[in-house]
């Protein structure tokens, strides 16, 4: 009775909000959690698949949503939290939303992904069957201090977990393994070519990168390895290696990281006990996800957004999508607001060097334009600077001819700001998520 | 061609928030004056010889890196502190700045020898001090972004960097930042410092040019991007 009047009241706020214009999608978990504090405990127990949580610096949502369409193409249906809402209260807000008005749970298997620093609190609440640890890179470090530090938080929910499966080439994230009591650990990882081009916070800065003086690692603790990654139009075939046998696939997301963020979610599948063929063929059905090189139309151009927070990420998309052409088209958003990061050092830890030689036509916007203008200035890469969103989103679809596709790359929040501006355009489907 | 030596010290235990962004700085305004660069990285346990620098640079990292580097600064404190009284140019960002002064204890009461370029000590606090700052300095207003639970006092006769103005400093009561002596710079100041603030950078280059070449002055670049991006970081808010 209480629980059904405690979502009742979550479901209102909801729906205030929605009418308002807002997209409520963390105020009424607040509002909740404080009435009744073990709101996600409780509804959590009413999932008969139990729960799955994704954490990590990058990658969490493409991977819960890999994750997502694995399951619901084996007939599982999942209850999922909103990418940005996931500390406890975002999750209380999708059980809010998602459950009856008589706080009947519809889903069988709750799937949430979770932020570093939360991952203690919300793994006491759900009892994960599984916890999946992405990486750990430098990001938004004037919100946790320090790598070591998030490592800690992120060790706390492994006590509650059943199984945690590991990014075993992050080291940070593969000597989580020490703080696991009676959870079972898994991991993943790739083969060594493939390694050296994704390096971890260790390797990021150092000669290593390069590949010289790495490890040759032992593959054989891996119970998931990927072992090849080739491009193929917009998306990548991927082959994994899964006891004993090699199981390909088809990505429609490009770049290493996804290839990584796709096994991840494939050992995550196979630890529900997931058939490893059903696995690798869902894959193929999962589109990316909103910021994550998806595809807009508007005012008749193609925009491709691509979330950038940290420079892992940035090195990342550069890599996969900024180096093999000349003369793209390209519009950054820098802001610093506080989940941007409020420290825009990080913009010098980011190979802009690369493009030195690729005469992109470049734009700059946001809050720090600025910065990142002195920034290119230093990597003698020219580019223009409009700091309002909205001017530089206009100069940037004009200059833009039908054929190509503007590549937008924005901060989190400046992301938000322009799928804000997207939604209010008619030929743009309402974007939620 | 005239040449500039820069030493980096630990680039791989100290290179977090981006201070690599002072190397690329001071080389590049080097480059586009006409002079050559060269850029020289010490490692833990490894030899160097001080004697080439013109410029010393060490950036700041996690506690964990800080007690590797601190051992192995020990061990090359002699020729470090010979150098720098010879006037090579020293800049120590953070946790290099703690270990110029003379010692760093953390919070557990371990105490960390510093090589005792400043007269300073740091303690270590659970505040932690993190935001935009701005401090006034003879060298012009400079902006940054700070971020450091340890709390430098400055002992009597060790001159600050500059006056607070935005932010916490030092150690957050003092209103002072950092700390100078001869041509020997420390500051909390990350950003990175040099790009956002380029009076200050040629002021460093000016130093090691005068020093090398007995150079008077510095040809101006055109730093209008640099002022700019300046007033932006210094508008925002704490």
């Amino acid at each position: 009775m209480y629980r059904i009047a405690v979502t009742w009241l979550g479901k209102l706020i909801l729906h205030v909000l929605r009418l308002t214009g807002h997209n409520g999608s963390a105020l009424p978990g607040l509002v909740v959690e404080k009435i009744s504090p073990n709101y996600v405990r409780k509804m959590a127990k009413r999932l008969p698949g139990g729960v799955v949580l994704v954490t990590g610096t990058n990658g969490k949502t493409t991977t819960t949503k890999l994750l997502a369409g694995i399951l619901e193409s084996n007939k599982i249906n999942v209850l999922v939290n909103r990418s940005g809402s996931n500390m406890s209260r975002g999750i209380a807000a999708a059980f809010i939303e998602q459950s009856s008005w008589l706080a009947g749970v519809r889903a069988d298997v709750g799937l949430f992904e979770v932020d570093e620093a939360f991952v203690g609190d919300v793994s006491a609440k759900t009892k994960p069957r599984v916890l999946v640890v992405l990486n750990l890179l430098r990001d938004q470090l004037d919100r946790y201090g320090e790598l070591d530090r998030t490592a800690s938080l992120i060790a706390k929910g492994i006590e509650h977990s059943r199984v945690v499966v590991l990014n075993s080439d992050d080291s940070l994230v593969k000597d989580l393994s020490k703080k696991a009591n009676k959870t079972h650990v898994k991991y993943f990882g790739a083969v060594p070519k493939l390694q050296q081009d994704l390096p971890d916070d260790a390797s990021l800065l150092s000669k290593a990168t390069l590949g010289i003086e790495r490890f040759l690692p032992d593959l054989r603790h891996l119970d998931l390895l990927l072992s090849r990654s080739t491009s193929i139009k917009s998306g990548q075939n991927i082959a994994l290696k899964y006891k004993g046998e090699s199981y390909d696939a088809y990505l429609q997301l490009p770049g290493l990281y996804n290839a990584y963020n796709a096994t991840a979610a494939a050992l995550a599948a196979a630890s529900l006990d997931i058939p490893f063929s059903n696995i690798t063929s869902a894959l193929a059905g999962v589109r990316p996800a909103f910021g994550r090189s998806e595809i807009i139309n508007s005012k008749g151009k193609k925009l491709e957004l691509l979330l950038v927070k940290n420079p892992s990420g940035f090195n990342q998309v550069i890599n996969t999508f900024l180096s093999d052409h000349k003369n793209l088209p390209i519009l950054f958003a820098i802001n610093d607001n506080f989940a941007d990061g409020r420290d825009v050092s990080w913009l010098w830890d980011v190979d802009f060097e690369k493009l030195k030689r690729m005469q992109h036509k470049i734009l700059i916007s946001g809050v720090r334009a600025n910065d990142l203008a002195v920034r290119l200035k230093y990597a003698e890469i020219s580019c223009s600077v409009e700091p309002k969103l909205e001017e530089a989103l206009n100069i940037f679809r004009r200059q833009l001819s039908t054929q190509q596709i503007g590549y937008i790359i924005p901060t989190y929040t400046a992301m938000l700001g322009l799928r804000s501006l997207l939604s209010k355009e008619d030929d743009v489907k309402e974007i939620w998520k | 061609m005239k040449q500039i030596t820069i030493t980096h010290l630990y680039p791989n235990e100290l290179n977090i928030y981006g201070d690599r962004g002072n190397i690329i700085a001071l080389s590049k305004r080097l480059g586009w004056r006409g002079y050559g660069v060269k850029i020289e990285e010490v490692h833990p346990g490894h030899h160097y010889d001080f004697t080439k620098s013109d410029i010393i640079f060490g950036g700041g990292g996690q506690d964990k890196g800080q007690e590797v580097v601190a051992q192995d600064l020990q061990k090359r404190k002699t020729e470090l502190l010979s150098a720098i009284n010879d006037g090579v140019v020293m800049l120590g960002i953070c946790g290099t700045y703690q270990l110029l002064g003379s010692r760093f204890v953390t919070l557990n009461g371990k105490e960390i020898p510093g090589i005792g370029v400043f007269q300073a000590e740091t303690i270590g606090s659970k505040k932690r001090m993190i935001g935009n700052v701005v401090i006034s300095t003879s060298f012009g207003t400079l902006v940054g972004f700070e971020n450091h639970s340890g709390k430098t006092n400055l002992f009597d006769g060790q001159e600050a960097l500059g006056k607070v103005l935005k932010g916490y400093g030092n150690n957050s009561s003092s209103g002072f930042e950092g700390a100078v002596r001869n041509n020997s710079f420390g500051t909390y100041l990350h950003g990175p410092l040099l790009p956002k603030n380029p009076q200050f950078t040629d002021e460093l280059l000016l130093r090691a040019l005068q020093r090398k070449y007995g150079k008077a002055s510095l040809e101006p670049l055109n730093d209008s991007l640099e002022h700019q991006a300046a007033r932006v970081a210094r508008s925002r808010p704490q």
